[in-house]
């Protein structure tokens, strides 16, 4: 390798591919000459293969005529990008001193002090690695503005870099060059980008002087009609970069989503996630300015689409009720259709936690501690000469369109009455509103001030761009903060056994670092309660009217319904509700099965629980475990209650590597100290006492609740020593028989405490289970725990737990009650039997917990996340 | 990075170590394929791609095994370079010929490459000839348009945008030695004037006002003003270009440097967010935008010069036009007098309700170097009785006087006056013996014709109108 040796160390080289531009060359060649810089500038013409002679002779011409300052390279034809490349690439190897390269088409030109004041801006600024231009066309005139802070967010959008930039060297030495594969434009997109999103950023140099030879018929003209085909190259070639995760955490970064205007603070905040860390605050004052400067130039300033108000003190409360960024959601979402869309927290005597969503406020906004407008909305007002009509806000007749959430939550969550004080944001947005219109910039708003047309036509729209994955549906606001985080995907949260076991689930993921967070998609409000809160981090709802869990009957699979909403509803409210996860895990969420694939292929792994096949009224299996199987290509893993039901995943096709059984354990803490006592306690009873024998659970027709009912008419019959509880209520109220009267005498409410449960077993020396079919019924785990002996049916996994005769009584289905009778005759008279089944269930369970039983689960989806990572890199 | 190293011939490998290459008539350097790259070396040390595709001036091949390589070589090289390789000259005679036969070999391509040169040459000169003949014919047409538009009564300078001075607040103060800057809301394409608002007459009248008008892209200053603080008042201080700016459109930013002793004010409009549209007193932004204004007309053109504006140019023809501006801002002398600037009509009507004249007073329209002033007149109704019509020079009155009196009329220098019978058309004239020396102001005059004229009952429908004051030098 030689160096070309020189009297003369550029620090900028011009590099100019040649293809057909054999006469304008020259114009181009001499504004290089006529540049006025107190440095040397190189200029290095690459002929590409141009079959006009002309072009090779104006080159020679050139060289020979300026020998220090013009290097003529020849090359095959190869295309721009490749010309451009082969030029880069000879000054980086034979012009140690070149600190930037410029890139000149043969067709432009440049004003004489461009450079200069280009060089100018990277000698001033370390970290701008190129300087662009705005674009002032000569030809067919026009005058683009490129000006406003660079974003990568909108530069994935649309190309605001011409190549006619100056680039700074460590671009090339860090191996970023033009792509020689975009052969049709937009290679200086892809160029770009590509410095993007290695790190680098650019900066627009507003009185570049660059000037642009706009034809018809140009290349560029060319590669309008292939756009379509080249975005998706792009997106293809830049996934990563365009990755939801990445375009949210672009967008916090330059095109904060809110701007959460604090009236306790006089403050306004601007951001996408409000709990990351150091947000943006900037005081009142300075948002009016930024505020008249979007109006007056929307294509250069950014202003968040969606205003936010409300006091600090709520946005505590709401972060206290774990609702933050779903409220913020929920109200981007509604505010998309009612331009203000209003918030208002209030106790649920119930304990019940929900919201109700009205479509109309009709007055509810007056009580709202949360607003949001959308900046259009609000931008309109602004501009009218009078605030009368936004100042009805606040009165019956109110005539903006105005949108409203209930959020309800149980008493002792948050400090309600606090809440209530602050519930004054609708007030609070008309003063934010009326002191905006009164500013002194309003005026300049209704003049044209610039004279070039603001080009960056994305920028007003840049926080779409994060929706494009979503088809248009909000993205939740939350960024990645180094922690691991999954999503717990329930129908609904009532006081099920697959509540529980996602409950727990969640706490023994927990404690391996896992970061939960609870989505309730078929239902606007469940029983979660403060344990709920403090094991998941957030709670949200779907909350959208056209999921339905079930519905529909296009089309089945193996005699499971597919619901219609899975195979062909609008995805993009829910995907934009759970993308930003690490993993999800689906318990029987039905319809929700429509969007796992898709939330594979962002990257976030995905996991369905399973708990048992559910029958038919004529005893054919089917139920969510069809429907996973149904979907399996879009899960990850498969995480059954038990192995039993592993077993028949593989046996369905589901390979064996994606099964990772989690078998339940008991679903509330119990003190191993106290176990102890109380099973040492349970041997001393009184061995003629009478036999204690409970039922606890739902009064259904899984439940065997007609077996129940004669095992209980027929011990009474014969006169056995038995005190019988029957404990629990109808949930699923339309499959639940009729009790019987004999029944509903002794029938007990539901316990739901662990401290009722645990006296509950504490009181029992029996327990039975005539179900019709089952998973793995925590109920047995739990009152093995206690020492109490279990007595079922042996369906589904029931037998995995219960040995018969070893810590436990399985009974046949078939012949069920007449068993059942016949095993309590039998512990009633045979009390050393009742010891020994008691003191072996009560050890089987000793080392049975969540935290163990996830350990397996946790590590596969480790494994998972890992190989993905390397995958990546 | 020079690559111009001088000519050269290259050889194949196998002709290298050749005694006779030191008898060819230019340094030889020796070509070779390397891991399908062509290298070619010069004294031991490779050439760069470049310097080889400039200077190798031919191949020279001494045996049909040179030749034989020459062949790979020019594949290589096809691959480097995407064309042929330089012409080879294949010698067998003894060496002490080879030299000669080089020589001319080399003073062929020589003559050839002139040639080709030549033709490139006289193409070049013939399509000079022909842009300059275009261009000729450009200037041609243009002036021919130009002469059109004069006689349709010439272009105008029309505003761009004018930014109101708000007095209420307060003024940007530039103490002495301070300057302003201001970026002005338009492009530059064809402006003709520019205009900043003094919110007082400053106090020192030694001073002087440095107005410069800068193109932000290309750094080129297309008018510069210094003005006298003594020949300024309060309100617009317009600085006019003798020819508008060209079709290139650029940013144009105004500055005034302020030299005298006592402060400058400058009046300033609305507030503004974004600091480039902010006055900068000495680099720092203000806040708000300076009160300013811009005319412009047709790129390029030469346009009579603004009665009142300031130029520091002599534009020949001398010609000024008084701006409609300045006419409808025309000040009235009394209550018997009806004054209007009509859109509708084009002119300002100065109609008298008595038998006294009706005067109008244009303050600044008189400027230095005017001396025959012309103006049509024309009575727009059709019942009206006879008009005389006057144009008077007056000079400039002092602070607080509105009108000029009834001695300060009979002393002006006026024209004759003109008596016109309603709807007829005509021109006034005023030719000044000497060319004006100091600004001053034009009065329009009409009053009714005859010793005892009949007044009509709706003197508001008699409109009297005066159009287009021009003057030349």
């Amino acid at each position: 390798m030689t160096h070309e040796s020189s009297r003369a160390a550029p620090r900028i080289a011009v590099v100019v591919p040649i293809f057909r531009h054999s006469v304008l060359l020259a114009e181009a060649a001499q504004c290089i000459f006529d540049q006025e810089a107190p440095f040397d500038i190189h200029l290095v013409l690459i002929n590409d293969g141009c079959p006009h002679r002309e072009t090779d002779a104006v080159c020679r011409d050139l060289q020979l005529a300026h020998p220090d300052s013009v290097t003529y390279l020849r090359k095959p034809n190869g295309g721009l990008s490749d010309a451009r490349n082969h030029g880069i690439r000879h000054v980086l190897n034979e012009m140690p001193s070149v600190e930037a390269v410029y890139l000149l088409d043969a067709d432009n030109k440049l004003r004489p002090h461009s450079l200069a004041r280009a060089m100018a801006v990277l000698d001033d600024n370390p970290d701008v690695d190129w300087v662009y231009p705005n674009i002032d066309m000569v030809g067919m005139e026009f005058a683009g503005d490129y000006g406003g802070d660079y974003s990568r967010l909108v530069h994935t959008d649309m190309n605001i870099c011409e190549a006619g930039s100056l680039v700074h060297r460590r671009v090339f030495d860090a191996g970023v060059f033009f792509d020689t594969n975009y052969q049709l434009g937009f290679e200086d997109w892809d160029f770009f980008l590509t410095a993007a999103g290695a790190g680098f950023q650019g900066r627009n140099l507003e009185d570049f002087g660059f000037q642009y030879r706009k034809r018809p018929e140009s290349m560029l003209a060319n590669s309008a009609r292939d756009v379509a085909m080249i975005r998706g190259e792009m997106r293809q070639k830049h996934k990563k970069m365009l990755s939801p995760t990445s375009l949210l955490q672009m967008e916090h970064e330059e095109c904060p989503r809110y701007a959460i205007y604090l009236p306790d603070t006089q403050e306004v905040q601007l951001v996408v996630d409000p709990l990351a860390a150091n947000p943006r605050t900037i005081p009142l004052a300075e948002f009016e300015k930024l505020l008249w400067d979007h109006k007056i130039a929307p294509t250069r300033t950014h202003l968040p689409p969606f205003v936010v108000v409300m006091r600090q003190t709520m946005l505590d409360i709401l972060k206290q009720a774990n609702v933050l960024q779903w409220a913020l959601w929920k109200l981007e979402g509604m505010a998309d259709r009612s331009a203000i869309s209003t918030l208002a927290v209030e106790a649920n005597l119930d304990n019940r936690f929900g919201f109700s969503e009205f479509p109309a406020a009709e007055g509810r906004q007056n009580e709202a501690s949360v607003l949001v407008a959308t900046r259009k909305m609000m931008l309109e007002v602004l501009m009218d000469n009078s605030t009368a009509w936004i100042n009805t806000l606040v009165i019956p007749s109110a005539q903006p369109s105005v949108s409203a959430v209930e959020l309800r939550v149980p008493e002792s969550f948050v400090d309600l009455e606090t809440a209530a004080l602050n519930a004054t944001a609708s007030f609070d947005f008309l003063t934010l509103t009326n002191r905006m219109h009164a500013s002194p910039y309003r005026a300049s708003a209704f003049q044209a001030w610039d004279w070039r047309v603001g080009d960056i036509r994305s920028r007003p729209f840049v926080n779409s761009i994060v929706r494009q994955p979503f088809n248009g549906a909000p993205a939740y606001p939350r960024l990645p903060d180094g922690r691991q985080h999954m999503g717990f995907i329930l129908p609904l949260v009532e006081f099920g056994g697959v509540e529980k076991v996602a409950l727990n689930m969640a706490a023994g993921m927990k404690a391996h670092g896992w970061i939960p967070h609870l989505f309730v998609v078929g239902a606007n409000e469940g029983a979660i309660s403060e344990e709920w809160c403090e094991v998941f981090e957030t709670i949200n709802f779907l909350a959208d009217d056209a999921f339905n869990l079930w519905g529909g009957d296009q089309n089945a699979y193996f005699g499971t319904n597919v619901p219609d909403w899975a195979t062909g509803g609008a995805h993009g409210t829910a995907l934009g509700l759970l993308s930003w996860l690490d993993a999800v895990v689906n318990f029987h969420g039905a319809a929700i099965n429509g969007v796992m694939g898709q939330l594979k292929r962002f990257g976030v792994k995905t996991a369905i629980s399973l708990h048992l096949n559910e029958l038919s009224p004529y005893g054919r299996p089917l139920g969510n475990t069809f429907l996973g199987v149904a979907y399996e290509h879009a899960y990850d893993l498969f995480v059954p209650c038990s192995h039993q039901l592993g077993d028949w995943c593989h046996s369905m096709g589901v390979p064996e590597q994606k099964i990772v059984p989690v078998p339940n354990a008991p679903s509330f803490p119990a003190d191993a100290n106290s176990l102890a006592d109380l099973h040492v306690a349970r041997s001393h009873r009184a061995p003629n006492a009478n036999l204690r024998v409970m039922f606890l659970g739902r009064l259904d027709r899984q439940k065997g609740l007609d077996r129940l009912s004669e095992t209980f008419l027929e011990s009474a019959r014969l006169g056995l020593p038995i005190d019988w509880r029957i404990i629990g209520k109808a949930v699923v109220e339309g499959e639940a028989p009729p009790l019987p009267e004999h029944m509903m005498e002794v029938l007990e409410p539901p316990l739901h405490t662990p401290e009722e449960l645990l006296a509950a077993f504490e009181w029992a020396d029996a327990m039975v289970l005539l179900s019709s079919f089952e998973g793995l019924p925590l109920t047995i785990l739990e009152a093995m725990r206690s020492g109490v002996v279990p007595i079922a049916t042996d369906v589904g996994a029931v037998s995995e737990v219960l040995q018969q005769d070893v810590n436990g009584i399985l009974l046949d289905l078939d012949t069920a009650t007449r068993d059942c009778v016949q095993a309590l005759t039998e512990l009633s008279a045979d009390r050393a039997r009742l010891r020994r089944l008691s003191d072996r269930a009560y050890l089987d369970m000793v080392d049975r917990n969540w935290e163990t039983e996830t350990e397996a689960l946790d590590q596969k989806l480790h494994d998972l996340i890992e190989a993905a990572r390397r995958k990546a890199s | 990075m020079n690559t111009n190293k001088g000519l050269f011939l290259a050889v194949a490998a196998s002709d290298a170590d050749r005694q006779d290459l030191s008898h060819l008539p230019l340094p030889v350097a020796v070509a070779r394929v390397e891991d399908d790259r062509l290298v070619v070396a010069l004294d031991g040390t490779a050439l760069s791609i470049a310097e080889v595709y400039a200077n190798l001036a031919g191949c020279v091949a001494f045996s049909d095994r040179a030749s034989e390589e020459l062949t790979g070589i020019a594949t290589a090289w096809n691959a480097r370079y995407g064309t042929d390789l330089p012409a080879t000259l294949t010698l067998s005679s003894p060496a002490a010929e080879a030299s000669g036969q080089v020589v001319s070999w080399v003073i062929d391509q020589m003559v050839a490459q002139r040639s080709e040169q030549a033709r490139r040459n006289v193409q070049l000169q013939k399509d000079l000839s022909q842009l300059r003949s275009t261009h000729e014919a450009t200037q041609t047409a243009f002036q021919r348009l130009e002469q059109f538009v004069y006689s349709l009564g010439g272009p105008r300078r029309f505003v761009r945008f004018q930014l109101e001075a708000l007095p209420r607040r307060a003024p940007l103060t530039l103490e002495p030695g301070d300057r302003a800057e201001q970026r002005l809301p338009c492009d530059s394409a064809g402006l003709s004037d520019v205009a900043v608002y003094l919110a007082e007459k400053p106090k020192d009248t030694e001073g002087t006002i440095d107005l410069s008008l800068e193109l932000l892209e290309s750094g080129e200053i297309k008018g510069k003003w210094t003005i006298p603080a003594k020949d300024v008042t309060a309100g617009w201080l317009r600085c006019a270009l003798g020819v508008c700016l060209g079709a290139d459109r650029q940013t144009p930013v105004l500055r005034v440097n302020w030299h005298g002793n006592s402060p400058l004010k400058l009046s300033r409009t609305m507030s503004h967010p974004d600091t480039r549209f902010c006055a900068a007193r000495n680099g720092v932004a203000q806040g708000f935008t300076m009160a300013c204004a811009a005319w412009a007309s047709v790129p390029e053109t030469g346009l009579p010069l603004p009665a009142g504006a300031h130029t520091n140019e002599t534009i020949y023809p001398r010609r000024w036009v008084v701006p409609t501006e300045m006419m409808s801002a025309a000040t009235v002398d009394s209550p018997d007098g009806l004054v209007a600037f009509k859109e509708e009509l084009g002119g300002l009507t100065v109609t008298p309700t008595s038998t006294g004249p009706c005067v109008a007073r244009l303050v600044g329209g008189g400027s230095p170097g005017m001396r025959h002033l012309t103006c049509s007149v024309e009575t727009k109704s059709e019942t009206a009785p006879d008009i005389e019509y006057c144009l008077a020079i007056v000079p400039t009155l002092p602070k607080g006087r509105l009108m000029p009196s009834k001695a300060d009329i009979e002393a002006s220098i006026q024209s004759e006056w003109l008596r016109l019978p309603a709807s007829h058309w005509a021109e006034l004239h005023l030719i000044l013996d000497t060319p004006i020396e100091q600004p001053c102001d034009i009065c329009v005059m009409t009053r009714y014709a005859g010793e005892t004229p009949k007044i009509p009952e709706e003197p508001q429908d008699v409109n009297c109108c005066f159009f287009e004051i021009r003057a030349t030098a």
